[in-house]
């Protein structure tokens, strides 16, 4: 063991020293970066209540928003650098406006003025008594040691035991027609998948009037699918799967075991030159590769308005765990603002 | 003595310029298109310096970086494309065609979002939403649709030697998926039928926002 007052405790309190004055420099320097203190609370309201609060990023490229919540709302808001803040405050039904916030607001109150438009989801869609599956469109890539490839079949067989969790689900409330992704118009796909990634799932019931599929062969397309079922709700289902082969996990082991045992080694190699009578070494452990992500969208396919939007990132998809596949949708569907009542039925 | 080379180092790290490396995307390729014959329609393209100088970029560590040159790439692609969907005897800058184009085509890349994972060995994934706008002359907008693709690529436990091709690889992929969509949805496009009749353009023109 080393003596208390060892040349190694010495150089490790210069070291300490050495980083606190690091950090202190570092704080000094970021604090020119850091924005300007928030505000003590400021109180967003609006009339009507129930109109959804979110930040509006500096940069047109930052498509990101920060959501503080509904109004009447109060909430500690930061200001950017340029001691501001713009708030955004939308209700369906009504104009969006835009507040900008400094370090004086305390509160602000805005008159929502009306669009004029429908400020919820058409009822004959909610209480729809079917819907249209389209899809799932799944691609299965299973991950080798030293390559990946789509795996067809494996697609195809996720897919089909997506699509039954998915029946199985909506199948409670709705009858279901499955539509394969081969046979449905291209148009409609192509729009459906656009409105998937660009559409705000958090802010699309808030938005002053629905967002449409952009085009018109692909709202066209959604009426079609829509009128040969006799029902109004589409449901699009999409997402990629990727899966460990037994290759890559044994690879990966091996590695990882290797790099532990060597890191073992050097650490009970330098303790024994030392005398000391311990040591350290880094456990490396595998982390998982494999993982699926899977988009939702719902349309009215009477007016081609995207009427709800979700994504979710899971574990692999197992098609011989029923139980883990129906999690999976429940959690993809959460919100799923069709089927709501026993009675009603599609237009 | 451990205390002075970890401040050499931090003054080294810090003083030293972060180093960025450009990828080299592959040639554009002649993309397969369905959908039918290209439109008669004489349409300028417009793709701003700003889309051409549009560069995405990884930080891959406090000091590296990977710069993914989108802008220049998705230009390329789409101007050796653009005769899949339009004429091109006169696609050119707007206001470089000898004939006065009855549409400008525009392309903007709404988003594109890259992955470089650590550990290497997990998948290289690419995603980006094109927009692509058309309008009259006067800047009314004929028709406006936005297109996306995602890819991934990996070469599992030996992905780390091949970063940057790897990297680029998902990148090329996700761009050409999208823009394939993008010009198959230009060739659609209902909004934009009957434009080459100027007798026809304006009830052309009241379709974009009308309903199906």
């Amino acid at each position: 063991m080393a003596p208390p007052c060892s040349p190694r405790h010495s150089l490790t309190t210069r070291t300490v020293r050495g980083t606190a004055l690091a950090v202190t420099a570092c704080a000094a320097a970021m604090a020119g970066y850091a924005s300007a203190a928030p505000p003590a609370g400021v109180r967003v309201d609006s009339q009507p209540p129930g109109a959804l609060v979110t930040l509006v990023p500096d940069s047109p490229a930052d498509h990101s928003r920060t959501v503080f919540g509904l109004t009447p709302i109060e909430a500690a808001i930061a200001l950017g650098p340029n001691g501001a803040a713009r708030l955004q405050i939308e209700k369906r039904g009504f104009e969006a406006e835009t507040v900008t916030l400094d370090a004086s607001s305390r509160a602000v109150s805005v008159e929502l003025r009306p669009t004029g438009g429908p400020t919820a989801v058409e009822p004959a869609v909610t209480r729809a008594s079917a819907i249209v599956l389209v899809g799932p469109e799944l691609e299965v890539i299973r991950r080798g040691f030293s390559n990946e490839t789509v795996s067809d079949e494996d697609s195809s067989s996720a897919a089909d035991a997506l699509a039954s969790a998915v029946e199985a689900f909506i199948g409670r409330r709705l009858q279901v027609y499955r539509v394969p992704a081969s046979q449905t118009p291209a148009a409609f796909l192509r729009d459906a998948h656009a409105s998937a990634k660009t559409v705000d799932p958090v802010r699309l019931p808030f938005l002053a009037e629905a967002p449409r599929l952009e085009t018109l062969a692909g709202r066209r397309a959604a009426t079609e699918i829509g009128d040969h079922h006799a029902a109004r709700p589409l449901l699009l289902i999409s997402g990629r799967s990727s899966v460990e082969t037994a290759g890559m996990q044994a690879g990966k082991l091996g590695i990882m075991a290797a790099g532990t045992a060597a890191s073992y080694g050097a650490g009970y190699g330098r303790a024994i030159e030392s005398g000391d009578s311990f040591f350290v070494y880094n456990l490396y452990l595998p982390s998982s590769t494999g993982g699926t992500i899977l988009d939702a969208v719902l349309v009215d396919a009477a007016t081609g308005e995207v009427l709800w939007v979700n994504r979710g990132l899971y574990p692999p998809l197992d098609r011989n765990r029923s139980d883990r596949l129906a999690a999976i949708v429940a959690d993809l569907l959460t919100g799923l603002p069709v089927g709501l009542t026993d009675t009603g039925g599609s237009s | 003595m451990r205390a002075v080379v970890i401040c050499l180092l931090a003054v080294l790290a810090i003083a030293s310029p972060s180093q960025s490396a450009t990828l080299n995307l592959p040639e554009p390729p002649l993309l397969e298109v369905a959908g039918g014959p290209p439109r008669t329609l004489p349409v300028a393209l417009r793709l701003s310096d700003e889309l051409r100088s549009q560069v995405h970029v990884v930080k891959t560590s406090p000091f590296d970086s990977i710069r993914y040159p989108i802008g220049a790439y998705s230009a390329a692609l789409l101007e050796k494309n653009l005769g899949l969907v339009f004429r091109t005897d006169a696609a050119t800058q707007p206001d470089q065609g000898a004939e006065r184009p009855i549409a400008v085509l525009e392309l903007t890349i709404e988003s594109f979002v890259a992955v470089i994972p650590h550990p290497a060995y997990k998948p290289y994934t690419a995603e980006v939403v094109y927009r692509a706008t058309v309008t009259d002359p006067d800047g009314t907008v004929l028709f406006s649709s936005a297109a996306t693709a995602s890819a991934q690529t990996s070469k599992g436990m030996v992905s780390g030697i091949q970063a940057k091709s790897l990297a680029g690889e998902a990148a090329a992929r996700a761009m050409n998926d999208a823009m394939t969509q993008l010009l198959e949805s230009l060739l659609a496009a209902e909004e934009l039928d009957g434009l080459e009749a100027p007798a026809v353009s304006d009830r052309s023109g009241a379709n974009a926002g009308g309903e199906p």
